[in-house]
Formats: C-alpha cells, structure tokens, sequence
C-alpha cells in the first residue's frame, strides 16, 4: 500500500479466521493484510461472507479464541493484539479502539437512558465523579449532532430515532478518545438522508481528532464518498487493494468489474447491468485456486489450479492470473462499451 | 423497462388513498388512541406496460401503499381503480378473481416462502387456489426453467436456494397465473449488489415477455431510476413529486426531491450535497401546512421573521402539474428560483 510518513496505527498482516462447524472449516478469513494510518479512512468492501466483518473483529478481539484458529498479526502500538489478554484487550477496546455496528439499537440497553450508558461507559474506564461524567456526556452527545442534549440525556432508546440511536453509539465509541474507530456497516439500516449525516458526522471526528477510520460497507458509493484507500474483499480473501481514486479509476480485479458494473448509477439513464453470474461459494467448500474464477468472465485454463497472490510490486495492486496489461485492456474495452448486454 | 405495449390509458388508478392506522395511545389500556397517518390522500396512475417507480425513506408509506393496491390492508378512505374497476369497494368474493391480475413480490425471500413446502408447491399453490386445469408439474417446471431456477429442483425446499435464488423462485410464484400488474416491494434490497443486477435484469425480461406492467418501490433511487419509466416520490404519506424519471431526476422541482438525490453517495459529477437537518416528523402527528416544511431549505431559504413562508406552514400544498411533471410545493425550484434554495444550503 502507499507508504506514508504519517503515524501507522495498525498493522494487519496474514490474518487467518477458520471457524470449524459440524459441516467443516469456515475459512471466513484467509490471509489478509493491509495497514492504517492516522487520518485515514480505509474502506473495506465485500458482498456477505466476504470476511469483511470477521476480519474486524478479529482485530479487536472479539472473535472467540477457544472456538476459532486465528493466524496471522495484529499489530497496534508494538504489540500483537493476537497475543494479547483478555484483560489487555479490553482496555485496548474502547480506550485505543472502538467499534460501531449496523444495528444501534441492538448495541443500547433498552431499559437504560442513553445518558446513563455513556456514564457507565467513561466510568468503566476511568476513575470520575458521576456528576462530572454526566457533563462530558451531555457535551459529547452536544457534539455529535444530538439536538437538546441535555434533556436528550434522560430518553430511552426506544425515543431516539435511528439516525440519533446511531449518533449515541459514535458517542459512545468515542468517549475514551480512541485512536482507531471500526464502523460496521455503520449506515446499511439508515435512510439515504440519514447515512448522509452519519457519514457527515465520521468524516468530521477523523478530521478533528485525527483517527484512522475502517469503514466495512457492500456500498460501493459510500466508499467512493469517503475513504482515501479500498481493499475489495472475495470469499475471504483481498482482490483488490489500492487508493479509492485508482480503485474507481481503473479497477483491476475482474470481480472489481463485476461489482461497478452490476451497481445502476443515478448518473447514467439507461445502461444494461451486468450481472455477476452465479452465487458466492461456500467458505467450507471454496473452489480451487481462484475462488472467483467460477464466476469470472475472464477466467481461462490455470485459474482454477494456482491462487493468485496480490502483485506486491505495486501500490494498487490485484490477486488476479491474467496478466495485468491484458486486464487494463479489457476494464478499457468493457468501459468503452457500457450498453453491452453480455449478460 | 418498458414494453412494447406500453400505451397511455391507465391499467391502474389510485384516487385520494388514504390510510390511518389507529392504535391505543397507552399499554396500560387509558383512554385515547393515536392515529398514524401512514397514507394521505395520495393519487396516481401506472399506465398498462410501464414501470412506475415509487421512492421514499423509511416510513414514507410506500408499502403500506403497495399493500392497499393489492388489498393486503383494506383503506381508510379512496378508491383502487384497476381496468376500469373499482376494486376497492369489491367484496373479497368479487375480489378474487381479480387477485390472478395483480400480484405481488416481496423484499424478504426467507421470510415470504413458507419453508416446509417444496419449490414444486409454492410455485404450483397459485395454479391450486385459483383451480387452474392443465400439467401442473410441466407449467410449475415451465415457470422454474423461465425464471433461471433448474426445473430439477422441483422437490427442493427453500432453505437449499440462495437468497438470489430463493427471490427467483418468489418470482416464478407472482408470474404462475399471468397477472398484468405486478406490484414488486423493494425486490433486490435484501440481496448482495452482485444478485441484485440478475434479478432487475430478470424483471426487466419478462416485463418484455409477459406484457406486465410494475410498480416498484424501493428506498434506492439508482435502482428506481434504472427501472422506472416514471417516478413518484413519497414523503410523511403524501407524494411530493411525479414526472418522467429523467425529467425527475436530472431537474427535481421538489426540494425534498433534491435533497434526496443529493444525498446518494458515489456520485462521480458531484451534485452539492445537501444534508438535510433533523429527522422525518412522526406521522401520528404530521406537521400542519407542507409535511416537509420543517426540514425545508427551500422553505429556509425564504423565511422571513416568523420562520418559513406562512404559508408552508398552514397550507399543505396539492400534487399540480400538467400530468406529465407534477409536484406539490408552493415554491417549487423551476429555473433560476431553484437557486435561491441551493445557495443557502450547506455543502459538502
């Protein structure tokens, strides 16, 4: 990826996720890496069981150990968060790293007030009066967007709107000012006014605070909108990884292709979508070689014996066998006839 | 998608459809209820052949509108018109052989499959409950084979199907009897981006094949623009904006309209963002006067001391327009007026 001298904040580098069932290992990740800078928003975009979101909680520990083999590093702070504790992890989690989730309302105690949970929240962390803890809150809730925050302090849940449940859960996650903050589909539930907000209010705090973000979405406009660099995720595996601007430019994944081109634009009136055939394999039984090739238009005689490892030479770089000047030639062809019903 | 038929008489005509939930306002059973006003006198037409795209955010009431059309819910007040008929007034009895003309698909293909019955049994039930004679088993498998589901798997039950699959084969059971209106709620949003574009390109295929004519709701507008022949757009119960869907969306008269189209994200020619502030009103108590006032930039725009024009807020303005644009707004954004709620907006 594009070295920078800016702080890097996480370092990920082989990471492995397989879940043994009863039916066989559910290889959710397999063997990922990629780094995150302070200031950065790092985009991770995936259709279901691409591994997007196992990867993330993985890195924060929330994946139990007993029941899943995890390998590969997590390194934070000079440290393997891999081979951390239990206890290690859990002042890493919220102080240093926080989370946010597609569902706000599942991550609020229905019978609790808000207010009351951000208190519990900072003093689970530290040592402070509650009458103390109580003035951050308000101020933070204040801050990200939440109006009448005061008297908001006291509202159930259940009284706040999604939008506003959402905006509780970024305060929440930033109430120990972390250095990285994860957001899992963190607008999927949300209407498009709404996300516009929500994505409004994270692009603020990175800036304000200098953050790196991770932003999981299968919402390839919202990635567009607002990360600086993508990784493109398929059956558990990176295919694409590089700037957004180079991604959106000139994607180089045939998988890549297929996600743009199966998305209708507001943009453009009439265009045929091109569907990706078939369906994404299962983790337990992933095809040979390639996992994509089953479904590539391009796949040709090898996809489906060696896998392809990302070309580690370049800053935007693709796990794909066809040689990449072939594949530059092909995404300018398949650009230049949009309307193709090759479907 | 439109086919070849597509002529100008309406196949479907919605006339003043009103919907009021009403609910008791308190668990512990004291007196008084709410009411949700979840559809307010809303009309519009589907002309035989084309795709009428209907747009709005959570709680617009776009379903509970779909639901009326095919009266899963009965209305509070207005009529259905479909060729000709008065199918609001019917009794269920005279209603039923109308059913076969109007069906439905729906956004969730687990929850709308019953999963202890086979492919073969849900895709032949309508051939059953509508007493159809022939080859049930060659019709069921014909409609399988059409829809892209291997004939094979007749003996299969649903949870062996993918989602994409699993909504192919709810599919197959809407087109079983031939309808001629098929009313498709937010078909492809439970789906991955990738299976979503097989089955819009499905519904596009056999709308040619079939003769069908659509109405299609959803929240994503890329999808209801790549659809619709023409687009209505939903806020607080009430449609705010009809019109073509390139003339909706490359120019939107309405405020909301725009903001909405604003708020997409990835768009590559950047339209300037308006965020919209605050959260849609409650509709168990709608704002007096534009249900949109309160949220307006238009509105802002234009206020003078005692807030928005008044009135915005004590007048609620009708769906006007020529038939082909229409939209209900007092201060619609026609030309350079347009500007005015623009410019005070904040951007991105």
């Amino acid at each position: 990826m594009p070295e920078t001298s800016t702080a890097r904040l996480l370092e990920v580098s082989d990471l492995a996720v397989h879940l043994p069932t009863r039916d066989g290992v559910v290889k959710a990740v397999d063997g990922i890496s990629y780094t995150l800078n302070a200031g950065e928003t790092l985009g991770i975009v995936g259709e279901s069981g691409s591994g997007k979101s196992v990867s993330c909680l993985t890195v924060l520990g929330l994946i139990n150990r007993d029941s899943a083999q995890i390998s590969g590093r997590v390194i934070y702070d000079g440290s393997d968060l891999l081979e951390a504790t239990e206890s290690e992890l859990r002042m890493v989690r919220g102080n240093e790293i926080s989370m946010i989730f597609q569902d706000p309302f599942a991550g609020l105690h229905p019978l609790f007030s808000v207010g009351d949970q951000l208190v519990e929240a900072i003093r689970a962390h530290e040592d402070v009066k509650k009458r103390v803890a109580r003035e951050r809150v308000v101020e933070l809730l204040h801050e990200v967007g939440i109006p009448q925050a005061a008297e908001r302090f006291s509202s159930y849940p259940h009284e706040y709107s999604g939008g506003m449940q959402q905006r509780a859960m970024i305060a929440m996650a930033l109430i120990n000012n972390p250095r990285i903050l994860i957001a899992d589909e963190p607008t999927t539930a949300l209407d498009v006014t709404v996300q516009a907000q929500i994505l409004e209010l994270i692009e603020k705090i990175k800036e304000e605070l200098s953050i790196g973000v991770i932003l999981v979405t299968h919402d390839l406009g919202v990635v567009r909108d607002v990360t600086q660099n993508v990784l493109v995720m398929y059956a558990g595996r990176i295919v694409e990884h590089g700037s957004t601007a180079a991604v959106f430019a000139e994607p180089k994944h045939p998988y890549t292709w297929g996600l743009m081109e199966s998305i209708p634009l507001l943009e453009v009136e009439t265009r045929d979508l091109r569907a990706i055939d078939g369906a994404p394999p299962s983790l337990i039984h992933l095809p040979t070689g390639c996992a994509f090739h089953p479904r590539c238009t391009q796949a040709f005689e090898g996809c489906d014996k060696a896998r392809p490892e990302l070309d580690q030479t370049e800053h935007h770089q693709a796990a794909c066998h066809l040689a990449r000047t072939d594949r530059d030639r092909i995404w300018q062809e398949r650009r230049r006839r949009p309307a193709d019903a090759s479907r | 998608m439109t086919s070849k038929l597509m002529r100008d008489e309406p196949l479907l005509s919605v006339e003043g459809l009103t919907k009021h939930f009403t609910t008791s306002a308190s668990v512990l059973g004291r007196k008084g209820t709410t009411t949700v006003r979840a559809v307010e006198d809303v009309s519009f037409e589907v002309r035989a052949g084309e795709t009428l795209g209907l747009v709005g955010e959570s709680g617009c009431g776009k379903s509970t509108t779909a639901r009326l059309i095919v009266r899963l819910l009965e209305a509070t007040a207005g009529r259905v018109v479909f060729d000709g008929i008065d199918i609001s007034s019917l009794s269920r009895r005279a209603f039923r052989p109308l059913r076969r003309d109007i069906q439905m698909i729906f956004q969730d293909p687990y929850g709308s499959l019953n999963p202890r019955h086979t492919v073969g049994q849900i895709v032949g039930a309508p051939f059953a409950i509508q007493g159809t004679r022939g080859d049930k088993k060659g019709n069921v498998g014909e409609l399988m084979a059409r829809v892209g589901l291997n004939p094979e798997h007749y003996n299969r039950y649903p949870h062996e199907f993918s989602g994409g699959q699993r909504q192919r084969i709810g599919v197959a059971r809407a087109l079983a009897l031939r309808p001629r209106l098929v009313v498709c709620d937010e078909p492809v949003s439970a789906l991955d981006v990738s299976i979503q574009a097989q089955i819009i390109n499905l519904l596009s295929e056999l709308q040619a094949d079939f003769e069908l004519t659509y109405l299609f709701i959803s929240h994503d507008l890329s999808v209801v623009r790549h659809v619709s022949d023409r687009v209505a757009v939903m806020y607080l119960g009430h449609i705010v904006e009809l019109a073509d869907a390139a003339d909706l969306y490359g120019d939107p008269h309405h405020p909301y309209t725009e903001a909405l189209l604003s708020a997409v994200p990835g768009q590559a020619h950047e339209r300037e963002r308006i965020v919209l502030r605050g959260d849609v009103p409650s509709p168990t108590d709608p704002p007096a006067g534009c249900p949109f006032h309160p949220r307006c930039p238009r509105a802002q725009a234009l206020a003078g001391a005692d807030g928005a024009p008044e009135r915005c807020q004590t007048e609620r303005p009708p769906l006007v327009g020529d038939g082909v644009r229409n939209v209900a707004c007092w201060y619609p954004l026609v030309g350079e007026s347009g500007q005015a709620g623009r410019a005070t907006t904040a951007s991105r």
